[in-house]
């Protein structure tokens, strides 16, 4: 979380030198097409996105389904199960403890959600896990869009102005929760604008985007409107409703969509390591990386009522690739390709790598900011170690010791 | 008699296994620390990979009972009951039918051996879905002289696509080469099983009997 602690900025740029466009750079959205819509409201379900979010008019997910509830009722120490158990998952649970509700959707662009849910990249600094590539392509990104944000976009009231709304943004202590990357360093000012007890700001903290990403994402009437009682647009939501009036919102809404930002970092390349002279084996490589973090969605199904996770079984419209990584005779059996047939996870690609290396590479790029070929592992949440990956890359080298 | 036993094992109606309990938290992965019908076959699984088949034969027993050679159950216990049966099955394969599993399956007498490995053949044929089965149905095969063709095509095709599941399979697949006068598939064999490190298993086919 930066909390204000993030790139010091010591030099004020000239905020004026960039004049506040007059007119909106990008047209109206209108509403989105019925059929479309329609499309995306099946896709919603062939996705299952209610087990993570919730999702207004849906019922969430039962709890042994729920990946966010069943992870809270572990930490709160409300899951039914031994004590002793509890405990243990406890120490281990630290993704999808927390992902945002899907409610007031309508203050983003349509068009932006299409192309974030085609390739999503992190949000939201303080979680450590993201919105995972699913298995769609842009058209089907675009229905699902569609059907979360159907109504048409309102038109942009009159630009704010920029220097006070980068006093605002120090003033009601932004930056205490929000990164703003690229941007000039803030710091929040001393005194919170509004009272938070510790839970909302937790909430706040783990939840806030970086505003980086707002002149894309957010419709400008919208951004102004949010910023003026965010509860009222998103009940239960975490920013809380900050004493501003529509000059102010209007105001720190130019400061989020006009300042100039420094361009983005390009992707570093992913270094794969050398394999290691030492040996490895199947009892290392599965307690460091297979049973510490791939197990959870690539498991036995024997040893689950059949439901081996969404990388054997399906789910989260994923076809079953039948994989299972919870022990030797699981990964050496490969997993079932797009032609239906089994395929060896340590095969190399064309480059050499094995896939299940690549996989786990690609996660790496991920994150990164590129948009490799091979969907990153694991999907959405913290690459596995560069020195980790290497061990897996050795063990398969070396013969896949037992 | 051994047959009889076979055959109304095979036409045993789906025994009722315990309905797994509650704690499998995230709907997948976390095992059921509460069923201990899954602690059961869990242990013997590991019991069977270490080597020791008559323990985990009785391992399995204890929980199962006759249950674990009914044909087929359905409901939220099923695949605890295949994989019950299929430990049975591959410990009868690799005991060569020596332990008895119930039902006048498995002993000392040929015939009860030949039941059991009948039995483990069938079983293991209805599940052999995904590389780890088919090698098991391989294991069985060998163990008859009608099957280990069959099984030397098996264990050879999931060789072929770098999917063999276990050092067993390996160590097979150079015996039954070798056998057929395939001296360099069963030397690659035997290199890839060596490979694995696997403690309880002989790969070097001069070993074997």
């Amino acid at each position: 979380m930066s909390c204000g602690t993030g790139r010091k900025d010591p030099v004020p740029r000239d905020i004026q030198a960039a004049p506040p466009p007059a007119i909106p750079q990008v047209a109206l959205e209108p509403a989105a097409d019925p059929a479309a819509v329609a499309r995306g409201q099946a896709l919603i379900d062939r996705f299952e996105c209610v087990r993570c979010h919730d999702l207004p008019g849906r019922e969430p997910a039962p709890l042994e389904k729920h990946c966010v509830r069943c992870h809270q009722d572990i930490l709160a120490g409300q899951f039914p199960a031994p004590a002793e158990t509890l405990r243990e998952w406890q120490g281990h649970i630290t993704h999808l403890t927390d992902v945002p509700a899907l409610r007031g959707l309508d203050r983003f662009r349509r068009a932006w959600l299409a192309g974030w849910l085609h390739a999503p990249h992190d949000l939201r600094p303080g979680l450590d896990s993201t919105m995972p590539r699913l298995a769609l392509g842009t058209a089907k990104a675009a229905d699902l869009a569609a059907a979360l944000i159907p109504d048409a976009e309102l038109a942009a009231p009159p630009t704010g102005e920029l220097a006070r709304g980068r006093a605002l943004f120090g003033d009601k202590s932004c930056a205490l929760c929000h990164r703003f990357s690229g941007a000039p360093n803030i710091a929040p000012s001393a005194r919170l604008p509004v009272p938070l007890d510790d839970a909302q700001l937790q909430r706040g903290l783990a939840q806030a985007p970086d505003l980086r990403f707002t002149r894309e994402r957010m419709r400008p009437a919208a951004l102004v409107a949010w910023l003026l009682d965010p509860p009222r647009h998103k009940p239960g939501t975490p920013m809380p409703k900050i004493p501003l009036d529509e000059a102010d919102a209007r105001a720190l809404a130019a400061y989020l969509t006009d300042v100039p930002l420094d361009p983005l970092p390009a992707p570093k390349p992913v270094q794969r390591l050398p394999i290691l002279e030492r040996r490895v084996t199947w009892a290392e490589v599965e307690a460091k990386i297979f049973k510490r973090t791939c197990w959870h969605c690539h498991s036995d199904p024997d040893y689950a009522r059949g439901d081996g996770g969404p990388g054997n079984s399906g789910g989260y419209g994923f076809t079953p690739r039948r994989l299972d990584l919870a022990s030797y005779t699981g990964i050496s059996s490969g997993s079932v390709g797009d032609d239906g047939k089994r395929r060896s996870v340590f095969a190399p690609l064309p480059d050499g790598t094995p896939r299940i290396v690549a996989h786990m590479l690609a996660r790496h790029a991920e994150v990164e900011g590129a948009a490799p070929e091979l969907r990153g592992m694991p999907l959405g949440l913290t690459p596995v170690p560069l020195a980790d990956i290497q061990l897996v890359d050795t063990w398969i080298a070396q013969g896949r010791p037992q | 008699m051994s047959r009889l036993a076979l055959a109304l094992s095979l036409a045993v109606t789906a025994a009722i296994v315990g309905p797994p309990n509650r704690a499998d938290a995230c709907g997948n992965s976390v095992r059921r620390l509460v069923d201990s019908g899954q602690e059961y076959v869990q242990k013997a699984d590991l019991l069977l990979a270490k080597g020791q088949h008559r323990k985990a034969v009785s391992t399995i027993r204890e929980a199962f009972g006759d249950k674990a050679l009914a044909a087929d159950m359905k409901g939220p216990g099923a695949h605890l009951h295949r994989r019950a049966q299929r430990i049975l099955a591959l410990a009868v394969a690799r005991s060569g039918g020596d332990i008895a599993i119930g039902m006048g399956l498995g002993g000392a007498s040929k015939s009860r051996k030949d039941a059991a490995i009948a039995w483990a053949v069938l079983t293991l044929r209805l599940q052999a879905d995904a590389p780890a089965q088919t090698a098991d149905l391989a294991e069985a095969l060998a163990r008859q002289a009608s099957g280990r063709a069959e099984a030397h095509d098996l264990l050879k095709g999931l060789a072929d696509g770098d999917l063999m599941p276990t050092a067993e399979g390996w160590a097979l697949l150079a015996e039954l080469s070798k056998e057929r006068g395939d001296v360099e598939t069963s030397k690659r064999a035997v290199e890839r099983c060596m490979k694995t490190y696997a403690r309880h298993v002989k790969c070097d086919v001069t070993e074997q009997t």
